[in-house]
């Protein structure tokens, strides 16, 4: 138990802000991105990708990008030196958002199943963001369900050859590879027919259409594979032990998880005494208690953390902080909509508070969707902590072809 | 930052699980609850007679010489069963207390009391008393209901405000107290009246009024390890339940309806139990920290125990409103030791207070352009 940081923390901590101070973008690219949590009306998309790969190659090149990673890739193993850089960065933290599908989960996919040439190829690129990656999950018919995608992946000469179509693919418009779940075997049960593989994105068949959401924005995509061709050194594992490989891909979310977090009921007490608001009796306690349940996330956080690096596995900890942060987002984000103004449908030109929380108001939905639903991070929480028993599944015994998927008759 | 506790505090912990899960089964805790006492006597001396009213306690003073982590475990592993002993004041709030305010003649006089289980305090807020004079060394009051105070012996609270505050220790060993209908029915309240009680000023002015606060939030701290045990021993019996019982030709626990409802008491619970994690690493490292974290982990705790004393409730069905199943029991505590220490609402308003406070911002007029009109 120690809320300070030890002595080889400090010089970390000090080093780093040194570091960032030098480093960072001039005023006005700093206060526009601030708007990503604070006041400002955001970049466009493309500019903060090209931020997110400019900010990212810099710390590379100074030894701060992927601290996380183990030593034998370029990293330091230190998931508290990332945190506290993360901390010093301020708004500059936020890239690492646009990041964690390339660095930590398709790169510990990498890590774990790909070969030594191949990981001496991509992985430094990976970690300088060079190249973007992307995730090929989620399936039309395959969200949270995820063991039951169908895109099909069928042996030829010399590799594979799929067809199918991938859906929610996060930046997948940006990357340049991206690992893929498939179903080889459709005549076994769902999650023992699935191979997990690697590809470019520009191979000929692949075409990325995004997906424009409430927001506006396209950062989810859409792809279809038609005749893609594979090369069998690309599979990442065993044929048929995709489901492994997908979950050592879902796993290495947790080490990114403080970065995921994305309450700031700071902003939100700020624009309170800003707007007077925060005389309010009602207003006060509802603050205090997100104050709290913020505060109670961000020690979640510290405590995977610590648990981590003691090389003790984590608890419920992460399942917890991705459950309650999501309604969170929703929550605050209507709230502070309604506490602004009451009348303000619209927006104001230039600095507009509303913007911000426009933004946390339509990401919400997404948020608790993605990478696991809540009502299958309850499930997980129900069965795998508490020990409920499964409800009887017949998907997992039955050969994937001979599983429902309509009403009969 | 580090949140975690070394296997040395967690061995503690076991020791003293060990010997009071055996003793300390909710039968008895009824048993001595309805004893004509109101308390069980027996249970509280062989905790004495173990060591484990003095955890913080030095070892001059017969207690264990722990440090105030080991004190958040027991704490915890203490909420986790029922027992009708007055643990949560004396051996938490009084005991850390007597060591908090520094006194060394205080705690020569009484520690080595509170380690043998005679010295029996208690921390009350001064919300709790519906009068109270002090004059030349006496005192003269009322609580109309105070948890535990079937045999309290000394009542710490702070009396008056500003230059007149006063942090007062009374003997109230002679005090009438009288049983009345509790919120809680193992951790009764008593009223309890005094006349010409013995009173000691401990400190005065703004000096007693931080020592208060200091002392509240460390009380709040280890109160809501209680509470996290508590809670999870509703969630511990719920799941047991919904696991065993069968409806519909299957578990009640197999339903995703019942799951859900369980998983948001976890992850409450879980919540409160960070929230707890970080206060006590702010109370054992002494800074101003302590004010918030004690704060948050005092409401969030609060709301957890009873998210799971609820469910409890209710996914026992008809059995649950019973008298005769246990649930009522940690349905009643739960609120009940949400109140002890005053509601949620008072501890929200302290920390936004002192949030609004630190950003030196006077909530003035509104600064935002506005529309319409």
């Amino acid at each position: 138990m120690n809320l300070n940081d030890t002595p080889e923390e400090a010089a970390f901590r000090a080093e780093a802000r040194a570091w960032i101070a030098a480093n960072r973008y001039d005023e006005r690219t700093m206060e526009t991105l601030k708007g990503l949590a604070g006041n400002g009306a955001p970049l466009p998309s493309a500019e903060l990708w090209a931020l997110a790969k400019d900010w990212n190659a810099r710390k590379y090149d100074a030894g701060y990008a992927v601290l996380t990673w183990p030593k034998a890739f370029g990293g330091r193993d230190a998931p508290n030196l990332a945190a506290i850089f993360a901390e010093e960065e301020g708004p500059l933290a936020r890239f690492q958002g646009y990041l964690v599908i390339t660095q930590f989960m398709c790169a510990a996919t990498l890590m774990a199943f790909a070969s030594s040439e191949q990981k001496a190829a991509l992985l430094p690129r990976i970690a300088r963001a060079d190249d973007i990656w992307c995730q090929m999950f989620s399936e039309p018919a395959a969200g949270s369900d995820l063991a039951a995608v169908r895109t099909r992946a069928e042996r030829v000469e010399g590799g594979w050859r799929v067809n199918g179509q991938k859906v929610w693919t996060s930046g997948a418009h940006m990357a340049g590879w991206g690992t893929l779940l498939a179903r080889t075997d459709p005549t076994t049960p769902k999650h023992k027919g699935l191979t997990m593989f690697f590809l470019r994105m520009d191979s000929p068949g692949v075409r990325v259409r995004p997906i424009e959401l409430m927001s506006g924005e396209a950062e989810f995509n859409e792809i279809f594979f038609d005749d893609v061709f594979i090369p069998d050194a690309q599979r990442l594992g065993e044929v048929g032990a995709g489901w492994k490989a997908a979950v050592v891909t879902l796993n290495s979310e947790r080490m990114a998880i403080g970065a995921m977090l994305d309450v700031d009921s700071a902003a939100l007490l700020d624009l309170a005494c800003e707007t007077g608001a925060i005389t309010r009796a009602d207003v006060r306690q509802t603050l205090a208690d997100w104050i709290i349940k913020e505060r109670g996330l961000r020690a979640c956080v510290a405590r995977q953390l610590t648990a981590i690096s003691e090389g003790r596995a984590p608890g419920p900890e992460a399942a917890t902080i991705k459950l309650v942060g999501g309604v969170m987002i929703e929550d605050m984000a209507a709230y502070a909509l309604d506490l602004i103004d009451g009348e303000g449908l619209a927006l104001r030109p230039g600095r507009d508070p509303r913007r911000v929380y426009r933004d946390m108001f339509y990401f919400g939905p997404a948020q608790r969707a993605a990478g696991g639903s809540d009502e299958v991070l309850k499930n997980v929480l129900a069965e795998r902590v508490l020990g409920l028993p499964m409800e009887d599944r017949p998907d997992n015994r039955l050969p994937f072809n001979e599983v429902p998927t309509a009403p009969r008759g | 930052m580090r949140l975690s506790f070394s296997s040395d505090h967690q061995g503690l912990r076991e020791e003293f699980e060990h010997v009071f899960a055996a003793e300390a089964t909710s039968a008895r805790a009824r048993a001595g609850a309805s004893s004509p006492e109101g308390w069980d006597r027996a249970l509280w001396r062989q905790l004495a007679e173990l060591g484990w009213l003095g955890v913080t306690a030095s070892e001059a003073h017969g207690g264990l010489g722990q440090d105030p982590l080991a004190l958040c475990l027991i704490a915890e592993a203490f909420g986790q069963r029922l027992a009708a002993i007055p643990f949560l004041g004396a051996a938490l709030g009084f005991a850390d207390a007597l060591l908090t305010i520094g006194d060394r003649s205080l705690s020569d006089a009484l520690a080595p009391g509170v380690v043998a289980g005679e010295v029996i305090g208690a921390l009350a807020i001064p919300e709790h008393f519906t009068a109270l004079d002090i004059d030349d060394g006496h005192a003269s009051g009322a609580c109309p209901a105070l948890m535990d105070a079937a045999a309290t012996t000394h009542i710490l609270t702070l009396a008056g405000a500003g230059s007149d505050a006063q942090l007062i220790l009374l003997d109230v060993t002679a005090a009438h107290r009288e049983r009345i209908d509790s919120l809680d029915r193992v951790n009764l309240a008593w009223a309890v009246t005094f006349d010409r009680a013995p009173s000691r000023t401990l400190a005065r002015g703004e000096t007693a009024s931080d020592l208060w606060r200091t002392l509240r939030a460390r009380y709040a701290t280890f109160m809501s390890f209680v509470q996290i045990g508590a809670a999870s021993a509703a969630l511990d019996m719920a799941r047991d339940h919904v696991i065993q019982r069968y409806a519909f030709g299957r578990p009640l626990g197999s339903f995703q309806a019942v799951k859900h409802e369980l998983a948001d008491v976890l992850a409450a619970i879980e919540i409160a139990r960070s929230n707890a994690w970080f206060a006590a690493a702010a109370l054992n490292e002494g800074g101003s920290a302590l004010a918030q974290a004690g704060a948050a982990a005092r409401v969030s705790a609060t709301d957890a125990h009873r998210l799971a004393a609820r469910a409890n409730v209710h996914l026992h069905g008809g059995l649950g409103v019973t008298a005769e199943s246990d649930a009522h029991l940690h349905y009643r505590r739960a609120q009940a030791l949400g109140l002890v220490i005053g509601p949620s609402s008072v501890w929200r308003e302290r920390l936004i207070a002192e949030l609004v406070a630190a950003r030196a911002v006077a909530p003035a007029a509104p600064q935002l352009p506005r529309t319409g009109s």
